[in-house]
Order: C-alpha cells, then structure tokens, then sequence
C-alpha cells in the first residue's frame, strides 16, 4: 500500500486536489456551542476500555446528551435546530480526508461517544460494559474506515486522471448549483453511507454472537436514509454493487471527460479500496477525543487503555516474584518493556470479571499470570500486585 | 477556459418509470426506478414484462452515471456516445438502442402477446378514480405493452444540447481559467 504521505505529495502537483479545512477536526458534530476544542490522541492497535470508574457527575446533562445524540444519530428532524452539523453514524465519529487536512486526518472518535453509543443502543446486551464499550468503537472504526478506503481510491485516481476528483465532488454538496431549477436531494452521499455500514456489519459479524448483531442492526436500522440502506447491503454482491455505485457517483463527471467507461458491471471496483489490506489500519490515523466532560461524566470514567508506561510492584508482588524460576521472572522483566508500547489483546491482557478492586490479568510464559491494577486517581502508575501459575492467582 | 481540448457535451436527467400498476396503487404516473414501483398483479401474470423492463433499465443504467447530490444522472450527448461505441462495440449502436423499447421486444407487442390469462388477472372493477379526479383503467390484453408500462431517460436541462461538461465542473475543469482582473 502507497503511504497516504507520498500520495499527498503526488497530489499537491494536482491543481484543487488539495485544500485545507479550516474547522478544527476534534470539533464534535454534535457539539452545543463555541467551546475550546478537547484533546485529542493518537490510538494504535486495538485498545483495551475500562470503565471501572464510572461516573455521571452531573444526571441533567447527562440525560440532555443523550436525547440529543439520539436525534443526531436518527436524523431527528429537530435535531437540525440545535446546531447538529451530521447525522447518523458521523454524529457519533467522523473522518477528516487528507484532501482538505493534510496534517490532521484520519478518523476521530470522542470518548463520549463511546458512552452514549453504549447507553443508547448496547446496553441491553448480557456482556460487560467495557466489552460493549470495545464493541462501539469497533463498529465507528469499521465505518470510518470505509470513508477512509473511498478517499484512497479517490487519490489513486487523481493520480491516473490528473483530476481533482474528490474536492470537485464535495464542493457539490456545499457549493452553488451548476444550473438554475436542480434542487440537492441528499445532504451527504447516501450510498457511501449504506456501503460504510455494511463494510461494519460484515467485519463485525466475523467475531461477534448473533445476539451482538442484532442489536447492532437495530441501531443500524435507527439511522437516516442511506445509513440504514447498509443493512441490505451486506452480500458480497450488494456490497459490491453499494461501492461500485459509490465510486462511479464520485468519479462519474470524470469518466465522460476523459471517455471511460465506468458503467461496466463487470469491473470489480472492491479491489482499489484498500479494506482487507491490513496495511491499511495503520495507514489511517486514529484518534480518540477526551471529552467527557462535555457530557456530564467524571474525566476518568471511561478509559482507553493502549500501554503501562510505568508499574510499581508492591511488597506482595516482589515476594511471590522471588519464589518463580528465573525463566518466569525474565518473561515479566521482557513484558514489562512490551506493554510500554503496546497492551496485547484479549485473553493475553484482560480485566478479570467481578474483582474488587478491578484487576488485569496479564499472561506469562508457562500459565503464569501477572495482576495488575490501574493507577489510582491523580497517579499514573499501575500497581503489579500478584504473580504466579494461574491455579495460584485463582483462575481455576 | 480552454486548454486546446474540447470540452465534451453532456446530457443530465434522470431515468423515469410509469406504469398502469404504479398509478393504481398510488396516484402517481410515475417512479425513478422498477424496484420502487409499486405493483398490482401477481408476478407470475407480469414477469415476460418485467423481464424486459428489468433488460431495459440495466441498459440505461449502463450507460449513464449517478450525479450526486442533485438524484440525477449524467451521459455524454448522444452524438458522441454514438462515437464510442460504434467504435467499441463493433458497430453495433447500443447506446442509442437502449431509448427503443423495441430492443426488448416490448415496442408494437400487446400485453396478451407477452402474457397470457392478462385478462382475468385484472382488479374488478377495471377502472376507478384516481387523483385530480381523472378515471384510471386497467389495461387489457389487446393494449399495447408501451401504454401500459414505459422507461424513459428524462433530460432536466434544456435546452439539452447546450450542456457543456466544464459548466458542471465549473473551477476544477482543466480547462478552466482565472477571469482577468483587467479586462
């Protein structure tokens, strides 16, 4: 996959393929008022959620939040009145494409979001709520991944074409009609929309039970015209179709200026999206909002957990340590440094269900586990407080 | 504008339905698509129809693109489609085959012809009122399969001759230029 940096490069000789966008990209859709924009941070990997400490410090705001990414979320008609920029799924996470920011794109998901999807539509599921809170950010990340793959395949183009292909299709949906009497019938490209969800629904119903599903369908189903569209778009063949008829919406001006015939069914227009080339999630910038706040929660009542920067190993810890062989001690001396960039996946790392106070378990050489507890409030560090086989550490 | 290259002619409409069954079951004489149309009779009576119809409008679909955000579609003018493919398709004119309802065998044909039993399939009464106080009759089987069912490509810009791609891409075209501050 060509860096999404060299093709900028490229297309900087290109006249108007290039702008520069001038909103903040952390800004939230949904957002009430002229507000100093939240922090924002880069996300590798697939994070860990604990929300462990769960707070509403404020129910009124908290109610009022809710209501109204429920109306931005459904495309509620009122929803428009008080200042929603986007509706469906990009009310809740949104992509910034390198055409119009070169510096800051890539996709932004705020931890609010994480919470109200979870309120609003997850939480009558029987799973844990950072399992549903895991469950959220995947289904935005696939979606957004998908506006992702459209702007690539829009700049593999542009490279072709030496056409500005992507910002003269945009500037339809802001600018001025070409001719007196045509009248804009849709307010952002319904058919992306409905491919982005379908891209989510295939990619989610790899790993989850069927019983995740259909309640990710509902939610699905909830959205505005095009958004819920993605729910007949999950064959092989309606997805197909849904990206081909995506990319011919986009270039569809083009191919009658330079004589291409884009009408062909029998091109398979799936291969330049760059979605199964797994170059492709770390080629796409991810960014989390820390905006709880906003919505009326304590600052740490959701955490995205990506790496333990620093551990402090208590007095329990360092005798039980003493008593493991020396290939058990190296293997926690070589973790410790690995969980400094990166946290592995579930089962290797994962919060152990009902304990008190909330404790991870991470997974050594031979059946051994480490538990690890979160910094307390105001701290950075985590705690290792116990070692051992996993008979030992209680896991049966 | 101009950068030593033509701009090419376009044309802008969008694909129109009507249908007998349609006007019946909604009031309205028209739909965008076969798929939104709502139907009367069983499948099983219309499908010689609807089979053509379906042939007919995957051709108009094939050889027009979606224009966003307007729910409208454009094609190169006939003239010069006509310069494509004669040259693509070894003669054969498909693009401007695919505005004749003869190709599918529906053109001159009566609905009998194509389906047989059309007659005892129809709603009683035949005809009914329908909007704006018009009276709508059910087709029968010595009708003409085009007065009961039709595609169309619609242009929405007149006069169409006169639309020229670069008035749709406006500042991106590559042949566009700056107007000149002084004269």
């Amino acid at each position: 996959m060509i860096p999404v940096d060299d093709l900028i490069s490229e297309l900087g000789l290109i006249r108007n393929a290039l702008g520069e966008e001038t909103v903040d990209p952390s800004r939230r859709p949904r957002r009430r008022g002229p507000r100093e924009s939240p922090a924002s941070e880069r996300v590798s990997g697939d994070p860990i959620f604990d929300s462990g400490q769960w707070d509403v410090t404020d129910p009124d705001l908290w109610e009022e939040e809710k209501q109204r990414a429920r109306r931005a979320v459904e495309g509620d008609g009122s929803a428009g009145q008080s200042g929603i920029s986007r509706t469906g799924i990009e009310a809740l996470a949104w992509y910034v494409s390198f055409h119009d920011d070169q510096r800051a794109w890539g996709v932004y998901i705020p931890l609010s979001s994480l919470a109200l999807m979870d309120e609003l539509y997850l939480s009558n599921l029987r799973i844990g709520r950072d399992r549903r809170l895991n469950l959220a950010w995947s289904a935005l990340l696939f979606h957004e991944q998908m506006h992702f793959a459209v702007d690539y395949a829009c700049a593999w183009f542009e490279l072709v074409l030496r056409a500005p292909t992507r910002r003269e299709f945009m500037a339809r949906f802001k600018g001025q009609l070409p001719f007196a009497g045509l009248t804009p019938s849709e307010a952002y490209l319904e058919i992306e929309e409905a491919a982005a969800n379908a891209h989510m629904l295939r990619q989610l119903v790899r790993k989850e039970s069927r019983q995740v599903m259909r309640t990710i369908e509902g939610f699905v189903a909830r959205q505005p015209p095009g958004y819920k569209e993605g729910l007949r778009a999950t064959s092989d063949a309606s997805f197909a179709e849904a990206t081909a008829e995506t990319l011919r919406s986009y270039f569809a001006i083009w191919a009658i200026e330079h004589r291409l015939d884009f009408g062909n069914p029998k091109t398979d227009w799936l291969r330049l999206l760059p979605l199964d080339d797994e170059s492709a999630g770390s080629e796409c910038p991810v960014y989390v909002i820390n905006d709880l706040d906003e919505i009326g929660m304590a600052a740490g009542s959701l955490r995205l957990i990506q790496c333990i920067s620093e551990i402090v190993e208590t007095a329990d810890f360092e005798r039980q340590f003493r008593r493991q062989d020396a290939e058990v001690r190296s293997d926690w001396g070589r973790k410790k440094e690995e969980i400094k960039i990166r946290l592995p996946s579930p089962p290797r790392f994962e919060k152990l269900k009902d304990w008190k106070p909330p404790t991870w378990s991470l997974r050594l050489r031979a059946g051994h586990r480490a538990h690890l507890r979160p910094p307390d409030p105001g701290m950075t560090a985590w705690r290792a407080v116990a070692i051992g086989n996993h008979k030992e550490m209680g896991h049966g | 504008m101009g950068n030593g290259f033509p701009a090419p002619e376009v044309e802008v409409g969008r694909i129109v339905f009507r249908s007998w069954e349609h006007e019946w079951q909604t009031g309205d004489k028209e739909t965008f698509s076969l798929a939104s149309a709502k139907k009367l009779l069983p499948s099983e009576i219309t499908r010689p129809i609807y089979e053509a119809l379906e042939r007919w409008e995957r051709d108009l679909l094939r050889f027009s693109l979606p224009y966003p955000p307007y729910g409208l579609r454009i094609r190169r003018a006939k003239s010069e489609w006509l310069d494509l493919m004669l040259s693509a398709y070894k003669g054969e004119p498909l693009f401007y085959l695919v505005e004749n309802a003869t190709k599918y065998g529906l053109e001159g044909r009566s609905i009998g012809e194509l389906c047989p039993n059309w007659d005892a399939a129809l709603p009683e009464p035949r005809s009914k009122q329908g909007r704006f106080g018009t009276t709508l009759h059910a087709p029968l089987a010595g009708s003409n399969v085009t007065w009961a069912y039709e595609l169309e490509w619609r242009p929405t810009v007149f006069p169409e001759q006169e639309v020229n791609i670069d008035d749709l891409l406006r500042h991106f075209s590559p042949r566009y230029r700056e107007p000149a501050i002084f004269g």
